[in-house]
Parts: C-alpha cells; structure tokens; sequence
C-alpha cells in the first residue's frame, strides 16, 4: 500500500509539474475509455448475434428433422426414422439426436460421448400431424411453430455442441482485443508526439525565460508554427528585443551618469586641493605673520627699553607718556600675535584624549584667574564631578578662554557671580558657564566666533578678540560645540559640548598617539 | 682678569645692536665678535680648527631666524665639529615655538633665550661659562 501511495504520489507531482505530462495522460485515459468501451460493444454484438445464430440453427434443424421423420412417424417405419436421424448426426457440431411418439416412447436415438469441456445446447420440436402450407411457410422463415399438441404425433429433441461457434467468438475477442491493444498504442503514440509538439515550444520558451532572468538578452526562440504557442514565442522574442532595447538605453544612461559622477568628483578633489591649499597658505601665513612680526616687535620693545634707560632722565612728562604707550600698544601687539599663534597651534595640535574631571579644572583655571586680580571679589559656583573626555591642554585653554571672559565682563558688577555646572538641553547634555556680566546684544552672536571679531570697546574690555575663535575650534576638534545666550546688562551663557566618554575620533588619535 | 670670548650669529643689525647693549650690561667682562650670516660664522669656525689663526670662542649664541643658513641648521653643522661641553651654544629667538625648542635641545644648548633677551636671564646662562667664575668654582 505505501509503494502504491508513493508511486501515486510522484505520478501526482509529475502531473502537476509538467503540462506535458497532463495532456499526455488526458489523452491517453480518452483513448483507453474509448476503445475499450468500442471493444467491448463490438464484442458483445457479436456474442449476441453468434447466440442468434446458433440458436436459429438448432431450431431449424429440430423443424426440418420433425418434417422429415412425421411419414415415417405416422408409418411406425423405424428404419426410415433411423435413417433420417443419421442423417443429421452427420453434421460435426451434432451431439444427439431424439425421436420419440405422441405417447413419449423412444423411437429413434443417436448420441456422440460427452466431452465435458464443451458447452451444448438443446433444440426440441414436434412433429406436426397435419402440414399445411402455412406451415410450411413458417418451417423456413424460422417463426417458432409451437403447433397444436393434440395434433403433434412424436417429438424430436436436438443436442448441438457449441464448440464451433465458442471458437469462433474466441477468436473474434483475441481479435478485438488486438485491435484494441494496436488503436490503444497507436493513439498513445500519436498522443505522446501531439502532447510532445505542443508542449516543446513551451518548454522552449520556459528555457528561454530562464535564461533571460539569468541575464542572457540575446535568447531567441525559433517560432515553428502560427498557432497560440507560436505567436507565444513571436511575442517572446519582441519583448526580449524590447528588454534588450531597454537595458542598452538604461546602460548608456548609466554611463552617462557615471562618467558625470567622475567629473563631479574630479571638481571636488580638485576644489578640495585649492581649498586645502589656500588653508594650508592661510596657516602658514598665519604662523610666519605672527613670527615675523613678533621679531620687529621686540625690537621695538628693546628700542624703548633703551630710550628709557639712556634718556629717561632727559624726556618730560608728557615725552614719558608717550614712551609708556609705545611700549602698551607692543604688548596689545604681541598678545594678539599670540592669540593668533595659538589658534594656529590648536589647529595643529594631535590630541591625546583622556578623562577629564571638567569640575576640578574649572577650580584650577579660576584660581589662577583669581591669582592675578586678588582684589575683585567674585562668587563661583561649580558643579562637582562634571566628567567629559579630551585633550587637557586644550580643555584648560578653552576654560582659560571662557571663564577669563566671564571674569573680565563681570568686572563692575557687585556682586559679581559666575557659575559652572552640567544641564540637559533638548535632551543633550550640556555644559555651561554663567555669569551676569555686561551680557551683548544676540544679534552679533554669531560675529564672536570669528578672529578678530570685538563687541566692546578696548578701553572698556580689553582682550584680543580671538579667544572665542580658540574656544570653537578646540570644542569643534572634539567633536562638540559652543554657543552663547546673552543679554545686554544681565549676563551671558556659554553652552558647550564636549564627548563624555571615547568616541570613534577619539579612537583612531589615540591608535596613533600611544 | 680673563674675558669670556663670545661669538654672537645675528643677521639683523637693529638685534645686533640691542644684544650687544645687554651683554654690554654684564656684570663679568666679554669679549664679542660678531658673524652677520651662518656662512660668517662657519668660516671663524673653519679658520679657528683648521688653520689655528683665530681662537675658539667659549660661547656661541645663535639667532634662530636668519636666511640661508639657518640658527639650526648653523646649531647641526657646528654639532658635527663640536660637542656641547667644546663649544656651549645659547639660542635667541623671537619664536615660542615648541617645535624649534625640541630641536635645540636635541642638538645640545645650554640656553633658549626669547627677544627681548631679558639681562638676568642672560646673565643666568653665561655666568657658568665666563672664566671668572670657573676659576671661582675651582678655588672652591
């Protein structure tokens, strides 16, 4: 059962797998039906009309008997009785022949042995005592005479054998069963090549599909014929020039992209050299501006140092003025080109990142602060262990920076606060220094962060006017940012960002600084 | 009393001048000869070794900015001939720059003075080196 179960089971995949063979099988079950039910009609037809036959036969024969024996009969002539008996035991098919009087007694009896592998039929008539010519009509046509008994004289009875006739049917079924088995093969032939040039096209084309889905656009499928499966194929093969078409346009747009794309990226290594060019120029003129010019600073600075020394006692009040100012305005001179070295140091520099505690060097950078203007008297909050993650040396440079801003613009205010601390903005941490200093108008906020860019006047708020450009550029080489809020005569804030912990930049640095 | 012999490298004459003023200021005496260009300086140095004409001088100092041959590249050829303790080399500079000041050191200085050069700090650097006081450090 399970054999059976898998075989039905791949036959069922087959079928469902393969158009081929379901026409194939289709066909093949009409053929078998067919010729079998055809056979069998055929068959029975003629068993029906053997039987007939056969049956027509034996009647017959008891008629024409009984005709022939009824003198005899009449006369009690036992020998012509006898006679006429043999007569019909010569036909081969006859098993026995009976011929008994109206009382039933035996008058003539002749019989062939038995063979128990034949079938045998029985055939009885009377023998008529009168023969009229309606009789004789019927005798002929085969019309059953059943007769009057009163009128009958004997009877005959008639055994046949039907061996003949069971041959002859043996034969017709072997027959028809030949020609079924022959019609069923040649239909099966014929329906395996119908099935076979119906479904190869198909499978062409299926082949085809495959194998313009595997990026083959030159597949062409031979069209065989101009019914559906041809004009199939036809369609096939102009939707394959048209994908073809398609992807040659698509290529050449492709192309045209990419060769734009390169020239794009020519332009922008090339802008990229020029602008790395013009900030390489820009620094190196930056760092030799600031040292060529510190050179005849300084001599300048010995130039006062020497009309001091050799012709103080010479040069009046005012001459003495004048001199004092020489020597300020160098120094204003050389702090800027200072600040301006530094800006191009912190540029330059390669940070070495470490945990930094913000809260203690904040304490340290307002110390020293504090160390060079003792007499001001000013409250500072900090915020303890505000971590965060940098070069210290810049980290300090920058609180250096911010918090000698808030220390220089609190100047007049009493009493004078700065505060530092961490807070959550927009959900970023944030740190901040406040204080409530001279404060500047927000609308050139945006102006401070450029070198040499001054909101107060020098007298007022001395200062160089870069430490804010520093302060960007060292939160902007840690991957943070600064900005201030301020308003005039209440104070500024300085929000900055700055990683709380290793970050990917930091990272790669610190690969390369061990 | 001996002298300390000093040979100052300076391309600039208003530097010139200005330094010599402060060594003029000394406490112990020198005796300055003075090289406008690295050029100078190397022929003193080859007409000192080579020929003995000329007496090597104790201190060398050294402006770090001058063209063509620079202060360090002026402070590396001398190194060649010269170790440190032979010739002491004190470097002027008007650059705070690191960078220069790493490479100084390397070579082998004994003093990296800024300009303006300040007296006492001058005064600081050469008084180890005038004879005055080697002579006190050996009577000690």
């Amino acid at each position: 059962m399970a054999i059976i179960r898998k075989i039905s089971a791949i036959c069922g995949d087959r079928l469902r797998s393969s158009f081929k063979a379901r026409l194939f099988a289709g066909i093949t079950a009409i053929i078998l039906v067919g010729s079998t039910v055809f056979a069998t009609i055929l068959f029975y037809q003629q068993y029906r009309s053997q039987r007939h036959n056969l049956a027509h036969e034996g009647e017959l024969m008891a008629r024409l008997l009984a005709r022939d024996v009824r003198l005899a009969v009449f006369a009690g002539n036992r020998d012509q009785i006898l006679n006429a008996a043999q007569g019909v035991m010569s036909f081969p098919e006859m098993q026995a022949v009976e011929v008994r009087d109206h009382a039933g007694r035996l008058l003539a009896q002749l019989s062939r042995p038995r063979d128990e592998n034949l079938r045998y039929s029985e055939f009885r008539a009377r023998i008529p005592g009168l023969l009229n010519r309606e009789m004789e009509q019927s005798l002929l046509v085969g019309k059953a005479w059943d007769g009057n008994p009163e009128n009958s004289v004997g009877t005959v009875r008639i055994v046949l054998n039907r061996s003949e006739a069971d041959r002859q049917l043996r034969n017709l079924m072997i027959m028809a069963l030949l020609a079924t088995a022959g019609f069923l093969a040649l239909g099966i032939l014929s329906a395996y090549l119908l099935a076979r040039s119906m479904t190869r096209p198909l499978s062409q084309l299926s082949a085809a599909a495959m194998a313009l889905q595997g990026g083959d656009d030159q597949v062409h499928v031979m069209v065989e014929t101009l019914d559906e499966v041809g004009r199939l194929a036809a369609s096939f093969n102009s939707m394959v020039d048209a994908i073809r078409e398609r992807k040659l346009e698509l290529e050449k747009v492709l192309d045209d992209l990419n060769s734009l794309n390169a020239s794009l990226e020519e332009k922008v290594r090339e802008r990229t050299v020029q602008l790395e060019n013009a900030n390489r120029e820009l620094e190196s003129f930056n760092y030799s501006a600031s040292h060529d010019l510190r050179a005849p600073l300084n001599r300048l600075a010995g130039y006062c140092e020497a009309l001091e020394e050799e012709y103080g006692d010479r040069l009046d009040n005012q001459g003495k003025l004048y001199l004092e100012r020489i020597k300020a305005v160098g120094e204003q001179m050389n702090r800027i080109l200072s600040a301006m070295l530094t800006l191009y140091q912190v540029q330059q520099r390669e940070l070495s990142w470490r945990s930094l505690n913000l809260s203690e060097l904040v304490q340290a950078v307002c110390a020293s602060v504090r160390e060079v203007e003792r007499e001001r008297e000013v409250s500072i909050t900090i915020q303890e262990e505000v971590m965060a993650y940098g070069d210290m040396k810049l980290i300090w440079l920058a609180l250096e920076n911010l918090l000698g801003n808030a220390w220089k613009f609190t100047r007049g205010k009493h009493p004078a606060i700065i505060e530092f601390g961490r807070t959550v903005l927009n959900g970023e941490n944030v740190c901040f220094i406040r204080d409530n200093g001279a404060g500047f108008n927000m609308e050139y906020a945006d102006k401070l962060f450029t070198p040499f860019q001054r909101l107060h006047n020098h007298e007022e708020f001395p200062g160089t006017g870069v430490g804010l450009a520093i302060v960007q550029r060292i939160m902007t080489r840690h991957g943070g940012r600064v900005w201030l809020e301020s308003s005039e005569g209440v104070g500024t804030t300085c929000y900055f960002t700055l990683p709380e912990g290793p970050t990917a930049a930091s990272a790669k640095t610190e690969e390369s600084v061990p | 009393m001996k002298e300390l012999s000093l040979l100052l490298v300076e391309d600039n004459e208003d530097d010139r001048f200005l330094t010599m003023r402060v060594l003029k200021k000394l406490p112990f005496p020198v005796r300055v000869e003075t090289a406008r260009n690295g050029d100078e300086a190397l022929s003193l140095f080859r007409a000192a070794t080579e020929s003995g004409l000329t007496e090597l001088p104790s201190v060398v100092m050294l402006d770090l900015q001058m063209p063509k041959i620079g202060g360090l590249s002026l402070l590396a050829r001398i190194r060649e001939i010269y170790s440190q303790e032979e010739l002491p080399a004190i470097i002027l500079s008007s650059s705070d720059n690191p960078g220069d000041l790493a490479a100084c050191r390397e070579l082998g200085i004994t003093a990296y003075l800024p300009k303006p050069i300040d007296l006492q700090l001058l005064q600081e650097a050469l008084a180890p080196l005038s004879p005055l006081s080697l002579q006190n450090n050996v009577e000690c």
